[in-house]
């Protein structure tokens, strides 16, 4: 029996399965044969308009409410005239239909109605209404649309109804609860104030028209904080002191960092510095970030922050952060040390890589089931490559993407390129991630521009018992078990005295809405032991040991 | 004293990790990575053709043309003789100046395959390599050439930075500890700030946060303006709990590039710098060092290439107006909106034109209103001839700023998002009300530019003096609190502007928190100390006197005393100052020190 105990708690056991799956792929992309046929339009021009290089958003959420994860993809589309005899390409749903793990896609955009044609970014998903079904904010070139879903397969534009269709460029956004009461208060966060009238020719390296840098425009853009209420939603955004500080926003996250009992919000911004928004209690905001460590590198500089996760790669139970950037810009580790944060890219071993190209959607998630977090970079540059650079003659900007795998060293999570195993080659921008078949591992959507959109099935690990070493948690309240978001969920680590923590939040990587459910590779683990939530509010509550090989709805007890 | 003790038990801490077994294995990888490296180099040199034709760009049909007529000439200076090594370095030189990394890697490795003992080129192989983002081979690169070059200060930095970005801390910090040593041994014996930075980084990754202090207030002492000093050492503070410090000395450095010690080929690779962005940026660098002269040459040389380019233009007005040359940047920013007429950016420049000249007039105009209301205070009439001048002066200057306010307002109606543009239609707004000959009409003028400037605000404006132009409308306009918020705000980012202190400490105390001024005054002391500002130290003294902090005000009086050598009144303020303390201690029983 002592035995058997041991052997269950061992971390990474050795096995026919984990040296097969050390070779190959981990992504195999099943679009095609799910049927996901949706196909990127950005209008990149000679125009060079700043836009049509940074669209791209998804979003998984189960709109149906039937226990799978639904995908919505964000068309860019015509930013200038339409071509004649062209027609203005519009967002899409496919409802995830998946049977017996066979992954199969219905496209019912029009069913659902929530076909928007506007210049379209970025996704955020949330029960913002707790009537206990997910609704769906857009953000665009342009005014942002909220649909709420109505419960039958259908949604409700409530945007101007309910007052958050500002007209500016937004890209990211996220729900959650800033003024501790329980509603879904809205961050929206806005790139720069573009219009045409800004456009500025721009040179690349080679001397040739491309793509401006943001910081040509000198027109960085206030974010949007509304907070919801019983009339709907209202713009918090100067009292909540949201105008202190601004840039040029594309990826927000939201956690309680500081472990003070309320949520903040962390905003990266592209070539200015990003901001830490450090939550006083009541939905009013201080901009920490410079003294917080995380504004700018460790040399002082702003990076083009793009996508963003709040994950613990130190293995110390409080949440870092780790930002993608441009190429010749490391992906930023910045470790979280009691509530102040600190460059420690070098760390983590992404630096090498992350130098040579340029990322954008992001997610740290233990892929293959070993116990230790690993990591997806999807890659796609901002300017050309020049002919007999390119990493795809038919495209100047399309770069391969990254897949790490995590090992556990002496200061934490160290990350190994896995090499030949790219997933894919493109100009990625939004990668959303959960689980698409329900096998309990991570799959990826990801977003090129100009391309068809890439479902990579996760098939690092192989079905049967050694696939079971993982265990999934749904964190629910109320009556209508509507989703919550911003807890942290934390496990007794297999075979080390210490926890791991994941955050449950769907708003990180790029542009994108990700799965809401957390997820825990085990090791060899039959069972997640001692399992705890910590709610937005800070309340612990504890769930005993739990079996692995499943989700499990964790209800919040008030 | 604290401080030394603190430096020792850093440099202890140095011992124990330099017996780290792992510390240990990384030495011997340091010292066999070179030695293969140069074994490598003893190969006879290949014959020309060995080593292929020169790298070269397929297509240069999209690029700019000075671009691609200076790496045809290196090109063809390459196929002239083939053989010449240094022919393949000059190209590559090309290459690295314009940012192409992979095309200098190719020309110098080309170099090295022909000259294998010239490291110098291994050199710059290995910085290109770096920017490549091909970290691995270029360690391998400068470790060899620093091998070499073991007394070139810029060789060993390269190498320390590289090693840090790769996470070999214990290594990194033995080669930027030896481009400290390489400075002393140069016959100038200068001694580089940028060294004691880098070093100081590692030392933060190593978590020696004190040492990293002491070396970037060292480098401070060589440089004061090396502002990426001030960001290292708020690093270094916050790493030892000093917040309030490090607050402020990471706004001094926020934005600051990190730099190494000069690059011999530093000049070269200047003069290789071509296209129409690199140009422009080079002319914005000197403008910014006020280097106008050169700037306009430069601009002249790309106006009569493009004389149509309306980003020339305006940077060239611009320059026009630094030199105080207001009709060339006017003719200049009028060519601009024929070429682009739409074009936001230029009618800001135009607003600023007019706002410069319309300031001129308002400071002529100060005096004689000054003037005419002391007349008028004293009940007598305001001299004809005093009422005549400001007649002509508000009807020159009234026109000029109606033009700014229209500039200002088209920019502001064009991209109505930016809050830059909006900013300046404000401050237009606010220097028009200077003109108002009715005090209620520019009260409500003043009104409406506050207006204009808050819904800047709200938008996210980048102008530096935002916050503080929003502290004096406020204050202005009786709104002390939301004056001192913009005062607070400006000094998060300035937070050694004198002025902004002196009037955050005045609002402070309008606001009757008396206590709150301390942290100001005592920054102000430090930046007053350092101008030897006499004004400034007098204020500093009361600030002090006003919390009792009698030791603090003394501590400055000795620099104001010097300050204020030869002058009657500081004399006076001083024995007065002394004798209030005295007895203030008196009355508080003894001294308090």
């Amino acid at each position: 029996m002592l035995l058997l105990t041991a052997l269950a708690l061992t971390p990474f056991p050795t096995s026919q399965t984990d040296a097969e799956a050390a070779d190959r792929p981990w992504f195999e992309d099943v679009a095609a044969a799910a049927g996901v046929d949706f196909v990127n339009v950005s209008d990149r021009s000679e125009a060079h308009r700043f836009p049509e290089i940074m669209g791209g958003g998804v979003a998984l959420f189960d709109y149906d409410g039937d226990g799978d994860l639904d995908l919505y993809l964000v068309q860019g589309g015509f930013l200038g005239e339409i071509a004649e005899g062209a027609t203005q390409p519009t967002n899409r749903l496919y409802r995830n239909d998946t049977e017996e793990g066979e992954l199969r896609f219905v496209d019912v955009t029009e069913a659902a109605g929530v076909g928007h044609g506007g210049y379209g970014m970025g996704a955020a998903c949330a029960d913002f209404d707790r009537d206990g079904d997910v609704d769906l904010y857009v953000t665009n070139v342009g005014p942002n649309v909220l649909y709420r879903n109505n419960g039958d397969g259908t949604f409700a534009d409530v945007s101007e109804k309910l007052g958050v269709a500002d007209p500016r460029w937004a890209t990211s956004a996220a729900f959650f609860d800033a003024d501790g009461k329980g509603g879904l208060d809205l961050y929206v966060v806005n790139n720069l104030a573009w219009s045409d009238t800004v456009e500025t020719p721009c040179f690349n390296y080679y001397q040739e028209p491309d793509y401006c840098s943001p910081n040509n425009y000198n027109a960085p853009s206030v974010d949007v904080l509304y907070t919801y209420g019983r009339l709907g939603y209202t713009d918090r955004t100067a009292l909540g002191k949201v105008e202190t500080a601004f840039g040029n926003g594309l990826g927000v996250v939201v956690a309680d960092y500081d472990q003070d009992g309320d949520q903040d919000v962390y905003v990266a911004n592209d070539a200015t510095a990003n901001v830490l928004w450090q939550n006083g209690g009541r939905a009013v905001f201080e901009n920490v970030a410079m003294t917080g460590g995380c504004a700018v590198n460790g040399q002082g500089r702003p990076e083009a922050g793009m996508g963003v996760q709040f994950a613990d790669l130190d293995n110390d139970e409080d949440l870092d952060l780790f930002i993608t950037h441009l190429r010749k810009e490391t992906n930023t580790f910045y470790r979280n040390k009691n509530g102040l944060f600190d460059d420690k890219s070098n760390m983590v071993g992404t630096n090498a890589a992350s130098l040579k190209l340029t990322g954008f959607g992001m997610g740290i998630h233990d892929f293959d089931h070993d116990g230790v977090l690993d990591l997806y970079v999807a890659n796609g540059a901002v300017q050309a490559w020049k002919e007999d650079e390119r990493y795809d003659p038919a495209d100047a900007y399309a770069e391969p993407n990254h897949v790490f795998k995590g090992k556990d060293g002496r200061r934490g999570v160290k990350f190994q390129l896995r090499d030949g195993d790219s997933g894919s080659v493109g100009t990625s921008r939004g990668a959303a991630f959960g689980d698409l078949d329900g096998d309990g591992d991570v799959d990826v959507v990801l977003h090129d521009l100009d391309a068809s959109v890439k479902v990579l099935r996760n098939v690092a690990n192989e079905p049967g018992a050694a696939a079971a070493r993982w265990v999934g948690f749904r964190l629910v309240e109320g009556s209508k078990k509507a989703l919550v978001q911003g807890a942290v969920v934390s496990i007794a680590a297999p075979g080390t005295e210490g926890r791991r923590v994941r955050l449950a939040s769907p708003a990180y990587s790029y542009l994108s809405s990700n799965d809401h459910r957390v997820h825990f590779g085990l090791g060899g683990a039959d069972t997640a032991r001692d399992v705890k939530v910590t709610w937005p509010n800070g309340d612990v509550q504890s769930f005993g040991d739990l079996p692995a090989g499943q989700y499990h709805e964790l209800v919040r007890k008030r | 004293m604290v401080r030394t003790m603190a430096h020792r038990a850093s440099a202890g801490a140095h011992v124990v990790r330099a017996t780290r077994p792992a510390h240990r294995a990384a030495r011997r990888v340091l010292v066999a990575a070179p030695l293969l490296a140069l074994a490598a180099f003893q190969e006879p040199a290949p014959a020309a053709a060995d080593v292929g034709p020169p790298p070269r760009i397929a297509d240069t049909s999209a690029m700019d043309a000075s671009l691609v007529a200076l790496l045809a000439e290196r090109i063809a200076a390459v196929e002239a003789a083939p053989g010449d090594a240094e022919k393949r370095r000059d190209l590559g030189l090309a290459y690295e100046a314009n940012s192409m990394w992979r095309l200098a890697a190719d020309a110098y490795g080309q170099a090295i395959a022909l000259a294998p003992d010239a490291n110098e080129w291994r050199f710059r192989r290995g910085v290109a390599r770096y920017k490549l983002g091909d970290l691995g081979d270029a360690l391998v690169d400068l470790r060899a050439a620093a091998e070499s070059f073991k007394n070139t200060p810029v060789v060993q930095a390269r190498l320390g930075d590289a090693l840090r970005v790769m996470g070999e801390l214990e290594e990194a910090e033995a080669a930027w500890r030896r481009a400290i040593e390489a400075e002393a041994k140069q016959p100038q014996q200068i001694r580089y700030p940028q060294s004691r930075v880098g070093l100081a980084q590692v030392l933060l990754d190593l978590d020696e946060p004190a040492e990293a202090r002491d070396l970037t207030e060292e480098a401070l002492a060589i440089d004061p303006t090396y502002r990426h000093a001030h960001f290292i050492r708020g690093r270094a503070l916050r790493d030892l709990g000093e917040l309030e410090e490090a607050q402020v000395a990471l706004a001094l450095g926020n934005d600051s590039f990190g730099g190494f010690p000069p690059d011999p080929h530093q000049l070269r690779l200047g003069d290789s710098m071509r296209g129409y962005s690199r140009r422009m940026m080079m002319i914005e660098n000197l403008v910014e060092s006020n280097q106008f002269a050169e700037a306009k040459e430069r601009l002249d040389a790309m106006l009569a290439e493009r004389p149509d380019d309306f980003m020339v233009q305006n940077l060239a007005a611009r320059v026009a107006l630094r030199r105080g040359d207001r009709d060339a940047a006017r003719t200049l920013l009028e060519a601009s909106l024929e070429a682009a007429p739409d074009e936001p950016n230029t009618l800001v420049e135009l607003c600023l034109l007019e706002l410069d000249e319309a300031n001129t007039i308002l400071a002529q105009l100060g005096p004689l209103q000054a003037q005419a209301a002391q007349a008028q205070t004293a009940g007598s009439a305001v001299p004809a001839q005093v009422a005549e001048q400001m007649t002509i002066l508000r009807t020159r200057g009234v026109p000029i700023a109606d033009r700014a306010v229209q500039h200002g307002g088209r920019a502001a109606e064009l991209a109505p998002f930016v809050g830059r543009n909006r900013f300046w239609l404000g401050i237009a707004q606010r220097t028009r009300a200077g003109f108002e000959t009715d005090q209620q009409a520019a009260m409500q003028q003043v009104q409406g530019a506050l207006q204009t400037l808050v819904s800047a605000g709200k938008l996210g404006c980048t102008e530096p003096s935002y916050h503080q132009q929003l502290t004096q409308l406020h204050f202005q306009m009786g709104q002390v609190r939301k004056a001192l918020d913009h005062a607070v705000q400006h000094l998060a980012r300035d937070p050694r502007d004198p002025n902004a202190l002196q009037t955050t400490i005045q609002l402070q105390l309008q606001n009757g928190r008396q206590e709150a001024i301390k942290p100001y005054v005592a920054r102000l002391a430090d930046v007053a100390t350092e101008l030897k500002n006499a004004p400034l130290l007098q204020f500093v003294v009361q600030g002090f006197l006003t919390n009792q902090q009698f030791d603090e005000a003394e501590a400055v009086l000795p620099v104001f005393e010097e300050a204020v050598a030869n002058d009657p009144n500081g004399a006076a303020f001083l024995t007065s100052v002394r004798t209030f303390i005295a007895a203030e201690r008196a009355k508080l029983g003894g001294d308090q020190r």
